[in-house]
């Protein structure tokens, strides 16, 4: 068992045992070969299910603004990302930090299919800051791509570079291709950490700005850029929407996109490390106005 | 004897149905974008096609079922147009015969589950023309996938509405194709023109058949397990996404809406999940299934338990999608290695 597994397991058991928490969130053995599954444990007997590895991928954090995680005291394992969406929440008022008890995990960079996650190649936020949680567990077994520096954002962007280097028409078929396989299933939208918004608009009742069909001719790329641009400089990177679609499609290319456009017009920012507000939720008086005249050309 | 015709190779198939594609839409399972679906043959690239022989012969599945081919995705009812004050009204034209290449043994049970549904009085006249016009070409694995769950539903030989069987003759090479309907007659006599031909014998699949669950069982475990903590669990870690009900090949729920632009529009039908919040919410805003308990519980007792009560039959074939795809790992076998009964000794 690896050392945090271990000590993760006895955090767990203490809390619980000591009514510190109702319950904790984390991760277990999954049905599958390499697949690991979030997991709620009640009793401190039962702590011995929680593990952590590097198929932990999905992101807690989002299951406390569920409505069945209310009103209990909680206690969540959150590696680097999944604490940017915690702060992201906290800072946003959806969530006290009082309420939660934070378990923090060097992340040893998660699976992606034989190789790890690009997210993760990159990612310079593996851990979450010590000050930030409540209980910090490091000595992961990290892979040697993992070590040294993380690749910058020019480097790891490499699928970018590839479609900002098509034409415009190649770059829509590619699109058109991958979007006309969407079947409206809201993976993305549920499994996204920063998608919080308590009422969603592609769930409101009859909407005439959008279609429910989920065929080719449907108005899946709405959707997906609306969804995009509704979070875009609030993304933490953890790649959660490209892992859970169902159809493959590169989603994460739309937001690592407007992470880098975000990049070029406001400076570096990076959601959930950096203090709010975030680039798109504020404007300064001697902005380049681009709906005014003048930002038209 | 049932007529038994072969081809030389895959390729030779491959050739013949496209020779048969100005009569029928030939689709058969590729890959796009590195995910595994039924497509057109026409309108495949060299390289899908490619896929199709591994695909079409594999012991599993392909991710997208064959039923977006006999209940689409989206379907028009209507269209209208308004014209001078005038509203002007059209139905979409008719289906066109279809031939689904490689089909599972699953596959077929799904769509014959789902004719206990859209069959019966009253007809479903959409999905009845499309089956009528479908032709089947199915290929029986030797053996279970690795999320495959046939044998606890019984169907991994089953062909029962299979109109043509396809084998491939390792030792030879050779495509084995036996007709077993009326529509599976016509398509081999097609084939035959086209540079097939008969064949003495037919090779049967390896796969070994187990005895089944039972349903009426497993629907009393089910009714059984109503009121167990284990749902709420269940609930706690679900999303709440329609991933599990969109890839399921047994699932036909669906919403009618319409679609408008200024002065036209169209009438359509278009898959809806059980899981979304507003599957079961009301005009005047009551939602008898509230919570996400109540949607969880809902999809796997219709399939476990009010499908055997209603139509007789477990709703489920066991084909894995939904544990495959589903982003927090909840499959069939997470509640039914649950539930009691012997389904416990698995």
């Amino acid at each position: 068992m690896c050392k945090i597994t271990e000590e993760l397991q006895q955090i767990a058991a203490e809390l619980l045992k000591e009514g510190k928490v109702d319950l904790v969130l984390g991760y277990t053995k999954g049905e599958q070969e390499e697949q690991s599954v979030p997991c709620i444990v009640t009793q401190p007997e039962d702590a011995s299910k929680l593990i952590f590895d590097e198929y932990s991928e999905k992101a807690l954090s989002k299951y406390l603004l569920e409505e069945s995680f209310q009103d209990k005291k909680v206690a969540i394992v959150l590696k680097g990302c999944d604490q940017r969406a915690f702060k992201l929440m906290q800072d946003e008022s959806r969530l006290g930090r009082e309420d939660v008890y934070l378990i923090g995990v060097e992340c040893p960079g998660m699976k992606w299919g034989e190789d790890l996650s690009p997210f993760c190649l990159h990612c310079d936020y593996r851990t979450p800051a010590k000050e930030d949680v409540d209980s910090l567990l490091t000595g992961a077994d990290i892979p040697e791509a993992m070590q040294g520096e993380p690749l910058d954002h020019e480097d790891s962007f490499t699928d970018i570079n590839r479609l900002e280097k098509m034409s415009k028409e190649e770059r829509f078929e590619f699109w058109k291709r991958q979007l006309n396989r969407c079947k409206r299933c809201y993976t993305c939208r549920n499994a996204c950490p920063v998608c919080t918004c308590r009422v969603c608009v592609f769930d409101r009742e009859n909407p005439d700005y959008i279609d429910r069909a989920k065929d080719q001719m449907a108005q899946h790329q709405f959707y997906h850029v609306i969804r995009a641009f509704h979070v875009s400089d609030r993304c933490v990177s953890c790649g959660e929407c490209a892992r859970v679609c169902p159809e493959g499609i590169p989603l994460h290319l739309l937001n690592q996109k407007l992470l880098r456009e975000l990049d070029k017009f406001y400076g570096e920012y990076q959601a959930g490390i950096d203090e709010v507000p975030t680039p798109l939720s504020h404007a300064n008086a001697d902005e380049p106005d681009f709906f005014g005249k003048e930002g038209k050309a | 004897m049932k007529p038994v015709i072969a081809a030389k190779s895959f390729e030779q198939l491959l050739k013949a149905l496209h020779q048969l594609s100005s009569k029928y839409l030939v689709v058969a399972p590729t890959t796009e974008d590195g995910v595994e679906h039924y497509r057109p043959i026409t309108q495949m690239s060299e390289e899908q096609k490619s896929q199709v022989e591994r695909l079409s012969l594999r012991n599993q599945p392909p991710l997208g079922s064959v039923k977006p081919f006999l209940f689409p995705d989206s379907e028009i009812y209507i269209e209208f147009t308004k014209k001078d004050g005038k509203l002007d009204v059209q139905t979409p034209r008719a289906s066109v015969p279809q031939i689904i290449l490689g089909a599972k043994p699953c596959d077929v049970v799904s769509l014959e589950l789902i004719d206990k549904v859209f069959l019966e009085d009253p007809v479903d006249g959409l999905y009845q023309e499309k089956r009528d016009n479908t032709v089947l070409i199915v290929n029986q694995c030797d053996e279970m996938g690795a999320n495959c769950r046939c044998d606890d539903f019984g169907v991994q030989r089953s062909t029962g509405s299979a109109d043509l069987l396809m084998s491939k003759d390792e030792s030879s090479g050779k495509i084995l194709l036996k007709a077993q309907s009326e529509k599976g007659n016509i398509l081999a006599e097609e084939l035959l023109k086209e540079g097939m031909e008969e064949n003495p014998v037919f090779r049967e699949p390896k796969v070994p058949v187990k005895e089944a669950l039972e349903s009426e069982k497993i629907q009393q475990a089910m009714d059984d397990f109503f009121e167990s903590p284990f749902w709420e669990e269940l609930a706690m870690r679900c999303i709440g996404c329609a991933t599990c009900t969109f890839y399921c090949p047994t699932c036909h729920c669906y919403d009618i809406r319409d679609f408008q632009r200024k002065e036209q529009g169209a009438r359509y039908r278009t898959w809806d999940s059980c899981m979304f919040p507003d599957y079961t919410r009301m005009a005047g805003g009551h939602n008898p299934r509230p919570t996400r308990k109540d949607r969880v519980q809902n999809r796997f007792y219709h399939k476990l338990s009010y499908f055997v009560k209603n139509e007789g039959a477990l709703g489920c074939v066991g084909c894995g999608r939904c544990g495959e795809k589903c982003p927090v790992g909840i499959s069939m076998d997470t509640v039914l290695n649950r539930i009691g009964g012997e389904v416990n000794d698995k």
